[in-house]
């Protein structure tokens, strides 16, 4: 692998960014609330998201700021997210507020697992390709299959490839940003996703 | 490469099969009414492009054992049916299927829960084992013995042509031989309350493409190419309906739910399609619009499209009238309306219009009419910013 990607977890109370320990849960904040602070960062749209969006926000953040996205065109960074339950968490939050009579827009529109996607596209004036994918576990030989196809057939030079899953208490979030730079093997994939 | 449809299945308000479809396409009859299978109290306010068949009905059509299995796999299933006869194909050990949804198996998860709230009841506590996007294309996967990769993609309303667009690119790579792409998506409270709460649902019939449009009407359906190359399509002898010859996916980077001012999104979107396909804007004889109805969406995609054509704008219709907005199939069904439309020659007619849009120097294609169609651009946008084209064309023959 040469060089190595960058990449970052965020994983149960801890962010990794190149496998190095970067920030982790003091207790004072919600966990994704913490690593917003440390990150010393003002965005207030990010309150508003829900609990995926702002995994898939942070984790984001950490990787396209040390990934030089100056070398690419607003359209060639493309976005390859995949998860196991989709918007699950969001999906129950808002079927609470149906239950209870009054169903929240603000809530509804978080019932979709691309949507921390756009918020990355938003913050990062990315206009490349998105895509989410709903699959049983992290497959790095297919995920990695499609983030070649995204490389040679189409506009994208590089892929954010990520897996974000959260039930709100417990996080899995791995983001490694790849491109013609980086030759990684599946193996190797599976070699950072596992890792801390 | 290119890509070869060798066939197409499709399930919508407006008929089961592809051969209904397009009756009720040239009869311009919607398929959007009262609902009577959906268990929602908006059933009494709003209008919606339902499937006149309930769950028990289609597991009975479909000898399905068991009640663990979502409306959006049971859909999927009547409509890949259709596809792999069309395509007449026999052995699905090496065939890939990527399947698009965004409801997945929310409508068993609810009906599971309903029970559970009234009653304490949790028999039959399986039923919420169908509730995730990856469950419900794996449980059709194993009814048709598709043992080729399996994906499910889950992009909001753009969903069923990134799946296309997927699929084509995989054939592209030589990941796979065949593979059966699409959508689905059934009817359930969650949307429909969902929808309802964004404030742009229509509680009339929805009027796409006409300046006193006041949102959407929800649907549900599914529909499924077949796709491969041509040339391996050639050499089975496979009859071609038509190509895929080009899909682009762009982020608009504007808002999680509206669609930018100036359709950039879905003017890149359009753009790297055509350039993928290799065509320029004068090749394009009809654009299936998005279209859904909404004030918010047919202004901005007027607009995309307007920056991408100028003046010599091809015909174009949106068919939401008939369907209602299917989410996730909408894609799906929209690239099988274009294939047919490719197939008989003819222009899909747009419902519900009596006023022009203001700043458009266009009016929708009102009638069926017969017309040469070469190349037809099908639109999909969806929330988080998600915009999808894809490009389908006739056979040429050599």
């Amino acid at each position: 692998m040469n060089p190595t990607p960058t990449y970052c977890h965020i994983r149960e109370g801890e962010v990794f960014i190149n496998g190095e320990l970067f920030c982790q849960y003091m207790g004072d904040d919600p966990f994704l609330v913490g690593i917003y602070r440390h990150l010393g960062l003002s965005y207030p749209k990010f309150f508003k998201m829900d609990e995926l969006s702002r995994l898939a926000f942070l984790g984001s953040e950490m990787v396209l700021i040390r990934s030089e996205l100056e070398r690419f065109a607003d359209d060639e960074v493309a976005l390859l997210f995949a998860n196991r339950t989709s918007s699950l968490m969001t999906d129950g939050q808002f079927q609470s507020t149906l239950e209870g009579g009054i169903p929240s827009p603000a809530l509804f529109v978080y019932t979709l697992p691309n949507i921390g996607m756009g918020e990355v596209c938003i913050r990062h004036k990315l206009y490349g390709e998105n895509n989410f994918l709903v699959m049983e576990y992290f497959d790095p030989r297919q995920l990695l299959q499609h983030v070649r196809a995204l490389l040679q057939q189409g506009v994208s030079k590089s892929v954010l490839l990520a897996w974000v899953e959260t039930d709100g208490e417990h996080h899995d979030g791995f983001f490694v940003f790849l491109d013609g730079r980086t030759e990684i093997s599946s193996d190797e994939l599976e070699e950072l996703f596992e890792m801390r | 490469m290119r890509i070869a449809v060798t066939g197409i299945g499709i399930i919508s308000a407006i008929g089961n099969g592809a051969e209904d479809n397009f009756r009720a396409l040239m009869e311009k009859r919607t398929g959007i009414g009262k609902a009577t299978v959906l268990d929602s109290t908006l059933t009494k306010t709003h209008l919606f492009g339902e499937i006149k068949h309930t769950d028990a009905q289609l597991r009975e059509i479909l000898g399905w054992q068991g009640t663990a299995v979502s409306r959006t796999s049971l859909l999927s299933v009547v409509a890949i049916a259709e596809a792999i006869k069309d395509a007449d194909i026999e052995d699905l050990s090496e065939v890939g299927l990527i399947s698009a949804t965004s409801v997945s198996g929310m409508d068993r998860s609810e009906s599971f829960l309903g029970d559970f709230l009234l009653n304490g009841n949790t028999a039959e506590v399986e039923r919420i084992t169908t509730h995730d996007g990856g469950t419900t294309t794996r449980q059709v996967a194993h009814h048709f013995g598709i043992g080729g990769p399996i994906n499910t993609v889950s992009t909001a309303c753009s969903s069923g042509v990134n799946a296309i667009a997927m699929g084509a690119r995989m054939l592209r790579q030589g990941m796979v031989q065949r593979v059966i792409v699409g959508g689905t998506d059934g009817l359930c409270r969650l949307t429909a309350n969902g929808f309802n709460s964004l404030m742009i649902l229509d509680t009339e019939w929805c009027r796409p493409m006409s300046a006193d449009r006041a949102g959407l009407n929800l649907g549900e359906g599914a529909g499924y190419l077949v796709i491969e190359p041509l040339e391996v399509a050639e050499a089975r002898g496979a009859k071609v309906l038509a190509t895929v010859s080009g899909w682009a996916n762009t982020n608009d980077a504007y808002h999680q739910t509206a669609s930018s001012p100036d359709g950039d999104g879905a003017f890149r979107s359009m753009k790297l399609a055509l350039e993928k396909a290799g065509l320029s804007t004068s090749d394009i004889s009809y654009i299936n619009a998005h279209g859904t109805g909404t004030p918010n969406n047919d202004q901005s995609e007027s607009i995309a499209i307007d920056r991408l054509f100028g003046a010599a704008k091809p015909p174009i219709s949106s068919t939401k009238a008939y369907t209602g907005h299917t989410l996730a199939a909408a894609g799906a069904i929209e690239a099988v309306f274009s294939v047919m439309a490719l197939q008989h020659q003819r222009l899909l007619p747009n419902l519900n219009h009596s006023q022009p849009i203001a700043e458009n120097d266009w009016l929708p294609v009102l009638e069926p009419k017969e017309a040469k169609l070469n190349h037809v651009l099908s639109n999909s946008f969806g929330f988080g910013g998600n915009n999808s084209s894809v490009v389908l064309s006739g056979v040429v023959q050599s």
